[in-house]
């Protein structure tokens, strides 16, 4: 006789075992459950993460091993399995008739089904719905509506080499993107708002437009906004929830008279800061993260050069991206987010176009070193002195940036002439921003730039130092307010930057000890008066020309 | 120019042991933070290239070491992150994955679920090896008693009585809530 508490029996275990498993199945949403019951439950969860835990780590050492005994072969990087209806074996019973999830396999095949067949109609219905018009066999899907003047455009597919009518896109995987507004008065703002999306921001008229609407939480996202030169055309990138299918990477050009936008499927992921314009604003650069290993052991990427305007590839060069495995380093987590915001890892990214756009400059390595140069007619890769974070002067010689000792300074292209301008504080640990982001006011005659936690400004001859505007430096609880990536607006009558706050130190999990927040402003030329931005916004960029 | 490991540096002693003792831990921290248990694989696999590269890190003390490990695998993941523009995907098994536990969880359903895990791999611990082995071959081999009692040429009886036995321990975990 088994006492009340004992409600498994040596005779029965397995039965009981069984049928509490069935009895799982069964069990209503928010159903109290038996004791027994949520043990067996909890403990099925348990051996399932273990055991999938355990292959995980055999199959990454595994794939270490394979590493050293490969050292010049392409990395045993993995691929995610083809996508089934399938679950994987540690989501299955383990063994017996009445196993709780045996039941669910054929629910989910056919929630999955209804879903596909779902897709299937509604992707039919809208693509014989709408015009599409084909632009070639790489890219440029123009918009329904073009012809009509400024309509309200909705991409019907990234796939444009696909005929007309047999859709290439599911349901919430289309773009959805309207033209630029020709009405906002200057200077005019763009930005990456909390919801993923594009807007635009009118500063005098205090008016903001949405520019896309399809961006979702762990769903489609905006990111890498970038304006030509000429501020003709904005470009960004377009990035679908699952980036692991073809046609994930898109880049959304957006003309600023207001014509209807354009899409170009891109090959991905990017690398760094997406996109670099040429100086005459009609070719647009980006670089291809492969994964591939060159003979000589570097890493391998791809630098595809496409046609602003019909968004086809002109050229495609792969190019020595230097050697990989940086190792990462004693990194706080506000400096983590400080990385982020600058597109850098161990230094700053490096992504420009020559004036004569004949070469590239390019981050180099784990960009402690100065840029690489390419060559855009060969695809020949060379070292140059040239900094990280490299810039070139608007309407001049120079190029702006920051060495890997801290200094920043410029270098006359034309004679490879360095002049210091700054030299990195010393440091005292209380320094939160060692990386030093600069930037060139429309003139190419003051520098905009990161130091000792704020943002100050500069002469391009050296003259006049100043800060703009404070940052507050580590304090005793590890806790730091910076001022970065300043950027001033087309008239110079304003500062574009983000203020980050947070810990410099995370805790034993690798989570920031306090709350991060980050937020964007805008201040007049003096750092007086700044004005927010809306809570969340994650990227903005001045509308040149506005 | 940096050094990848060698198939010798994988088979030393102190790299496998190195793995043996701190992967479990960065890979729960990183399957945790990522779409999908092969972008964790993924980066596992970058965090300790980076520190098979780093040779001193062997000579450093324990809690440097995970620390080293825990901070490296923060910024792969960041690095991860903005790779793939600050929005990983969800992968098909990670939803299937949801669609078995997540059926009537809210966030506060969560939580409490999540301790009860841990309360139980944490009474887990403190069961014997016998007990630990009979409880897995159970559930994670999906072994019925007479096949456990094969596998470890016991008596089925007594596999039996040791199920029941561990099973009713565990059972008052949740009773006594």
């Amino acid at each position: 006789m088994a006492h009340d508490d004992e409600v498994f029996t040596p005779e029965q275990v397995d039965e009981q075992i069984e049928y509490l498993w069935d009895a799982l199945h069964f069990a209503q949403p928010g159903q109290r459950k038996a004791p027994e019951m949520e043990l067996i439950e909890n403990l099925q969860r348990h051996y399932q993460q273990a055991r999938a835990d355990a292959r995980s780590l055999d199959a990454v050492w595994q794939r270490l091993a394979q590493q050293g005994t490969l050292s010049q072969q392409s990395p045993p990087r993995r691929t995610r399995p083809p996508q089934s209806v399938s679950l994987p074996p540690e989501h299955r019973r383990p063994s017996g008739p009445a196993a709780p999830n045996r039941r669910r396999l054929p629910q989910l095949i056919v929630a999955i089904a209804a879903v596909f067949l779902l897709t299937v109609l509604v992707g039919g219905l809208v693509a014989g719905l709408v015009l599409v018009r084909h632009q070639g066999p790489v890219t440029a899907n123009r918009p329904t509506g073009q012809a009509t003047g400024r309509p309200t455009s909705q991409a019907t597919g990234q796939a444009t080499s696909q005929p007309t009518g047999q859709p290439t896109t599911k349901p919430g995987q289309t773009p959805h993107v309207t033209p630029l507004p020709t009405t906002l008065a200057p200077p005019v703002v763009t930005y990456i708002g909390s919801d993923g999306n594009v807007w635009e921001k009118s500063i005098s008229q205090g008016k903001t437009i949405q520019i896309t609407a399809d961006a979702q939480p762990h769903g489609a996202q905006y990111s890498g906004l970038a304006w030509a030169p000429d501020g003709s055309m904005l470009a960004v990138l377009r990035t679908a929830a699952d980036t692991t299918q073809n046609g994930a990477y898109t880049l959304v050009l957006l003309p600023a008279d207001g014509m209807a936008p354009r899409f170009a499927t891109l090959a991905g992921p990017l690398d760094n800061q997406p996109f670099a314009w040429s100086p005459d604003s009609k070719l647009l650069a980006y670089r291809q993260v492969t994964g591939q290993y060159l003979p000589s052991g570097n890493d391998k990427e791809i630098l595809h050069i496409l046609n602003a305007q019909s968004g086809q590839e002109v050229k495609s060069l792969v190019f020595d991206r230097g050697p990989s495995g940086c190792g990462g380093g004693g990194f706080g987590p506000l400096t983590s987010t400080i990385f982020a915001v600058h597109h850098a890892y161990e230094g700053i990214d490096t992504f420009a176009w020559a004036p004569d756009q004949q070469t590239m400059l390019v981050a180099y390595a784990c960009f402690n070193g100065p840029a690489s140069q390419i060559d855009l007619n060969t695809g020949a890769t060379r070292s140059t002195i040239y900094p990280k974070d490299a810039s070139y002067q608007p309407n001049g010689n120079l190029i702006l940036g920051i060495w890997g000792d801290g200094t920043l300074g410029v270098v006359d292209f034309s004679d490879n002439h360095v002049r210091a301008l700054v030299q990195p504080p010393p440091s005292n640990g209380q320094y939160a921003v060692y990386l030093g982001w600069s930037s060139w006011s429309h003139d190419g005659q003051i520098i905009y730039y990161e130091y000792e936690d704020g943002i100050w400004s500069i002469g391009v001859d050296g003259s006049n130092p100043h800060q703009v505007i404070a940052g507050t430096p580590v304090d005793s609880q590890h806790v730091a307010t910076v001022q970065l990536v300043p950027s001033l607006s087309p008239d110079s009558t304003l500062l574009l930057y983000l203020q980050a706050h947070g810990s410099s130190i995370d805790d034993a999990n690798g989570n920031p000890t306090i709350p991060e927040t980050n937020q964007w402003y805008i201040a007049h030329a003096d750092g007086s008066n700044p004005v927010a931005l809306p809570q969340g916004t994650t990227e903005a960029a001045w509308q040149p020309g506005t | 120019m940096q050094r990848r490991p060698s198939m010798t540096d994988l088979n030393d002693a102190p790299a496998a042991r190195l793995y043996r003792t701190y992967a479990p831990t960065i890979l729960t921290y990183l399957r945790r933070r990522t779409a999908s248990r092969e972008d964790a694989e993924d980066l596992l696999l970058e965090v300790f290239l980076a520190a098979f590269e780093r040779n001193s890190l062997a000579e450093l003390p324990p809690d440097q070491q995970i620390a080293w490990l825990r901070r490296v695998a923060h910024h792969k993941l960041i690095d991860s992150y903005r790779r793939a523009s600050r929005r990983p995907s969800v992968a098909l098994d990670e939803i299937a994955e949801m669609a078995y536990t997540d059926d009537d969880l809210d966030p506060e359903a969560q939580v409490q679920q999540h301790e009860t895990l841990r309360d139980l791999q944490a009474a887990l611990r403190k069961l014997s090896p016998a007990q630990q082995q009979v409880l897995s071959l159970r559930f994670a081999d999906g072994l019925r008693c007479a096949e456990i009692a094969s596998k470890l040429g016991k008596q089925e009886a007594a596999v039996r009585m040791l199920l029941s036995r561990t099973l009713n321990l565990l059972r008052s975990l949740y009773a006594d809530r």
